[in-house]
């Protein structure tokens, strides 16, 4: 469960920072980039979550 | 022709021999199980494309915003009040049910053309991701009234995905199920951002003073694109309801509802649909409004997410496309016998490839999804009639297996019925499911009577 939560930071941040955007704080440029590296630390941390914690939704 | 059935049959239930019996009571899986189960289920390629389609049918907000509110809670009581309770009751798979009723001959013409399905449907996402990579690459655009591929890069494009998903499908589907999992929610994420960074560009102010506004007139306007027809609030309904309907109507999820405690279950779908099938749509129309309500589904979200946007479609496109080769090659492995895995994905990938160089496949992919569910929706009327009303009338239920039976007659006469029905119904495409399948519960209760 740690695992997944830590994994659903980069979800948060990504969407948070389109929010930031948003509110006119942060350029276009700056989000892209964020959004990118937000992507593949999802990806990365989420693949670990699975691999190391219990599989999800396996009926 | 009959022995060629009776072989195919065969060769069928050994495929699905492992949930020949119904679940046990220690198997049976609680509520919190089938809410995450559903929640990652509705958000796919195909939303970047239908909720755009909602802007391009010129729909207006309110009438979406109600449509999509109603038909997503028919869509959960459909499966909450005619999937899950016979799911329960009999805890078999679609597969076993309906060939006690109608027949294993019968079964084996309803895989073929569920694989037929499944193979347009895998198509029209490659073709997706082919466009989000043409539009990245200066390809020019497919017109909306496209049915041949509108230039060689494309054919290329769409031959080149193609042949990469099938070898990724071939390769190991277990491994890449586990990738397209964990997919689903960045790719909600990707819908939730996208939106939120383009309202901006429409005018909308930071503090969402004027959002309805900006909604209203510059997003969800009432005024179709040049040649599109004009979509009102019962389309967006029915399209609602209907666009899972193989799975609730047509009772394809009877193969998850068999775990469920309880029938009530169904109402769990609605995790999965009203992101999926509310907020994801919504957000898409929202890129699309953006850039000048263009079907393009990878500009919309390249201006709104950068790169990431690019290979959120492309990826989508992927992991719909992934299962869905790998259900239609379940559903062929009947007719292609002693086949190994890999050769039925090759061939099935070979098809849907050949039909994703076609765009036709998504930019009519509205009225594709009606077809999808029409086309098998009368074999969810002949279970739920032979499940609640046969018995009433006092018949012997499951007459195929009762009387050894290859085919069910009634059964494949109401299936082609109700399809001729359906063809000939003045109706708008969206609307026709309905008393079609009214017409197929009224005939195929008749032909049992006579038949009796």
């Amino acid at each position: 469960m740690t695992r997944w939560l830590l994994a659903a930071v980069p979800l948060v941040v990504g969407v948070g920072s389109a929010y930031v955007h948003f509110l006119n704080n942060l350029s276009e440029v700056a989000f892209h980039r964020v959004f990118l590296v937000c992507s593949v630390l999802w990806f990365s941390l989420s693949l670990w979550a699975q691999k190391t914690g219990k599989p999800r939704n396996s009926s | 022709m009959a022995s060629r059935l009776a072989d195919l049959a065969s060769q069928m239930d050994q495929i699905n021999e492992f949930d020949r019996e119904p679940v046990a009571e220690a198997q049976l899986q609680g509520g919190g199980r089938f809410a995450g189960l559903f929640a990652g289920e509705h958000v796919a390629a195909t939303e970047f494309v239908i909720g755009a389609f909602f802007v391009i049918h010129g729909v207006a907000a309110k009438d979406l915003i109600w449509g999509l509110l109603l038909g997503n809670l028919l869509a959960v009581l459909s499966w909450t009040f005619v999937c899950a309770p016979i799911a329960v009751r009999t805890r078999l798979t679609l597969y076993w049910y309906l060939r006690r009723i109608a027949g294993p001959g019968f079964m084996a013409i309803y895989n073929v053309a569920n694989a037929a399905l499944y193979c347009i449907l895998a198509g029209a996402m490659i073709s997706v991701s082919a466009s989000a990579l043409g539009d990245w690459i200066g390809l020019p655009a497919t017109p909306l009234d496209a049915v041949l591929p509108s230039s060689a890069g494309w054919v290329a494009l769409a031959l080149v995905l193609g042949a990469l998903f099938t070898i990724l499908a071939i390769l190991g589907f277990d491994s890449l199920a586990r990738f397209a999992s964990v997919a689903a929610p960045w790719v909600f994420a990707v819908f939730l951002a996208g939106a939120l960074v383009t309202l901006p560009k429409l005018g909308v102010q930071s503090d969402f003073s004027n959002l309805w506004e900006v909604l209203s007139t510059k997003v969800w306007n009432g005024v179709p694109v040049e040649g599109q027809e004009k979509y009102g609030f019962w389309q967006i309904l029915f399209f609602a309801w209907f666009c899972n309907l193989a799975m609730h109507i047509g009772l394809s999820d009877m193969a998850l509802f068999r775990f469920a405690k309880k029938p009530w279950y169904g109402v769990f779908t609605a995790t999965g649909v009203y992101p999926g099938h509310l907020l994801a749509w919504l957000c898409s129309g929202i890129m699309v409004a953006a850039i000048g309500r263009e079907m393009t589904p990878g500009r919309m979200a390249q201006e709104a997410l950068g790169v990431a946007g690019v290979f959120a479609v492309v990826l989508a496109g992927w992991t719909t496309a992934n299962p869905t080769l790998y259900r239609a090659g379940l559903a062929i492995q009947a007719v292609t016998p002693n086949w190994p895995r890999w050769k039925i994905t090759l061939w099935v990938g070979f098809v849907t490839t050949i039909l994703a160089c076609f765009p036709v496949f998504f930019l009519k992919l509205l009225d594709y999804v009606a077809l999808y569910g029409l086309i098998l929706m009368p074999v969810g009327a002949i279970v739920f009639t032979e499940h609640w009303l046969i018995p009433r009338m006092g018949i012997a239920p499951d007459p195929a297996e009762r009387k050894g039976l290859l085919v069910s007659v009634p059964a494949l006469v109401v299936w082609v019925a109700t399809l001729a029905l359906a063809w000939v119904l003045p109706f708008h495409l969206f609307y026709r499911w309905l008393p079609c399948w009214l017409f197929a519960i009224v005939l195929y209760a008749a032909l049992r009577r006579s038949f009796r």
